[in-house]
């Protein structure tokens, strides 16, 4: 029960990033399939994987800040493809083969890297609730509701906007780098965010509880494919 | 004048040798390949081999071989847009295409366009569409009964009293008809089957499926999973001290540098050919010069059956008309002699054309036939 609970925290993690990114930065970001990618490339290097997501998620926002939210998903889909086969002109083999660690926790074997990849997804989710329910989460919530309202409220959305996607860029090359190990190949990280996807959408119908609500579907859809699936 | 008509003679048969040259008929080959989308690890390996197979096909039988590489993706409707765009570059044949669906629209749209398609991965009810009068779709790779073969002789050869199955749902008809067959012609006992969802709707659901085969207690298990999502069953598997042997219908766990990497020890698999072995004298060559051309392991499904169909088509081309030549003659693989029989499938379980089945054990690789 231990590693769904870890899977469940990551893809919660990684549906928030969806969400925020839709939400608060008026995109479909399809490049966090490739960032989750990248990630897990450079799991020798977690903190370059970062360094690279955030990269990745600054380099979006300033190719896109100026379309509306179809053309900018599209061209987060072109970079999604860029980074894909940048990695595969790099890394070349077809799969790479991570060894990884097993740790015995309360008599359940655990992939050593995703309990890491755990940690840090809840502790972001942990931060993240923290945010949303102080005072300082209005200025996110006005940004989610309206950018020109925002901007009367004296918001700059544009550095709002650059901040999540750099800032979800940045987190999802790092949990990824520990998450997605084992066997790694070109296109990891879209099995991710397809899942990932599929949360996000339920979860946005509940507004402003979406956040809550893609933890919640998260862990249920992880809990019931054990169970019952 | 004497030294001016030699002169002349020397330029005539330099002009002549040219000429010849010049007219050695190029052989443009059209080859679909997944290189987007859900196939597209094992499109990486198709394009490699495809690229080796041209080069050998110069090198070894002298055939001046072009190939053509389209993206065919991993839906019918990008596969068929595929074929045509290559169809008007005037290849002589179609090769490739991953999956079932792909290679059933391939060759609907091989008879369209009345070009010679040879699937080289997907296993397909192709012989249907020949009965049906297709001429001009052809299969080198295996088709769904000699999965179930190979899969037979592995329990035959283990002395498996019992076994249990796990597909993986995305290619559940492939899966099935190779599970029926083995249910249908083995005396070892069936144990149960369980079955997994692809990773994108489900990442959780192979645990499921492989804590029944631990708890059925079957002496071997076999995997229908030929991609990456069956290195992370090995895996589980391992972690909760599985037992049983692992069969693999190959793939992933056929290729040698995955099996070192997992160290999973009495993981079994079958492959077209591996690496040790002579089936022909191309087989040392495209292991030795894959290797040294794309620094990895060559892979011995999806890659080798890619490199045959090409060698096949080119060998085929340079004799006359390629559906009449592949329907008569005999052509040389690296995974064997190949033949086709009236339906257009290559003759697997011949003589001259085995599939090989391995196993990792002590941390190396032991052929079994």
């Amino acid at each position: 029960m231990i590693s769904e609970f870890l899977a469940a925290s990551f893809f919660s993690v990684f549906a928030i990033s969806v969400l925020l990114c839709y939400r608060a930065g008026k995109i479909l970001n399809l490049s966090l399939s490739s960032i989750s990618t990248l990630g897990a490339y450079l799991h020798f290097n977690p903190f370059l994987a970062t360094l690279l997501g955030i990269f990745a998620g600054f380099l979006l926002h300033e190719s896109t800040k100026k379309l509306e939210i179809a053309r900018a998903t599209i061209f987060s889909l072109g970079l999604a493809i860029a980074i894909e086969e940048i990695l595969r002109i790099i890394f070349k083999k077809e799969y790479i083969i991570t060894h990884v660690q097993i740790l015995e926790l309360f008599g359940e074997n655990v992939i050593w890297n995703h309990f890491i990849a755990g940690i840090i997804s809840i502790s972001f989710l942990f931060l993240f609730f923290s945010f949303l329910f102080s005072k300082k989460s209005k200025t996110l919530k006005i940004v989610e509701e309206d950018y020109e309202l925002a901007e009367i409220y004296g918001i700059k959305t544009e550095r709002a906007r650059k901040i999540i996607l750099s800032f979800t860029g940045g987190l999802i090359a790092l949990i990824s780098s520990f998450y997605n190990q084992g066997i790694i190949y070109p296109t990891i990280g879209w099995q991710n965010l397809i899942f990932a996807t599929v949360i996000a959408t339920v979860a946005n119908v509940f507004k402003e509880k979406s956040y809550l609500f893609a933890i919640i579907f998260a862990v249920v859809i992880i809990c019931l494919q054990k169970f019952f699936l | 004048m004497r030294w001016f008509l030699l002169f002349l003679t020397i330029l005539a048969v330099i002009l002549f040798l040219g000429c010849t040259a010049e007219e050695k008929k190029e052989v443009k080959i059209g080859v679909l390949i997944p290189k987007t989308g859900e196939f597209s690890s094992a499109g990486v390996v198709m394009e490699n081999a495809a690229k080796l197979a041209e080069k050998h096909a110069k090198e070894i039988f002298g055939i001046n071989v072009k190939i053509i590489i389209a993206d065919c993706g991993d839906k019918p409707e990008t596969t068929k847009a595929a074929f045509m765009s290559l169809s008007q570059q005037g290849v002589v044949a179609v090769v490739g295409a991953y999956s079932s669906p792909q290679s059933l629209i391939a060759a609907d749209t091989a008879k369209e366009l009345k070009l010679v398609y040879i699937a080289s991965v997907a296993s397909a009810d192709l012989e249907g569409k020949v009965k049906e009068g297709n001429r001009y779709v052809f299969r080198n790779a295996y088709n769904t009964t000699y999965w179930g073969v190979l899969a037979t002789e592995f329990l035959e050869i283990s002395n498996a009293s019992s076994y249990y199955l796990i597909g993986f749902d995305p290619l559940r008809t492939f899966n099935a008809a190779l599970f029926n067959y083995v249910k249908n012609n083995t005396k070892a006992e069936f144990k149960g089957e369980a079955w997994y969802k692809s990773p994108s709707i489900a990442p959780e659901d192979y645990k499921k499926a492989v804590a029944s085969a631990i708890a059925s207690g079957a002496e071997v298990v076999i995997l229908g999973d030929p991609g990456p999502t069956s290195v992370s069953v090995v895996r589980e598997f391992a972690m909760r001290s599985g037992k049983a042997t692992i069969y693999s219908v190959g793939g992933t766990l056929a290729l040698p540098y995955v099996l070192k990497n997992l160290s999973v020890n009495n993981v079994a698999f079958q492959a077209a050919a591996m690496e040790g072995q002579e089936k022909t004298n191309l087989t040392k060559r495209y292991f030795e010069d894959y290797r040294s051309i794309f620094k990895e392991d060559a892979n011995n499904y999806a890659g080798i059956l890619t490199y045959d169909a090409i060698m096949i088509v080119a060998q085929a081309a340079s004799k006359g008309d390629p559906v009449e030549q592949l329907e008569k003659g005999s052509f040389i693989g690296a995974a064997g002699i190949y033949s086709f029989d009236e339906n257009h499938q290559a003759k697997w379980g011949s003589e001259k054309l085995k599939g090989s089945l391995g196993i990792f054990r002590d941390g190396k690789i032991e052929i079994l036939r």
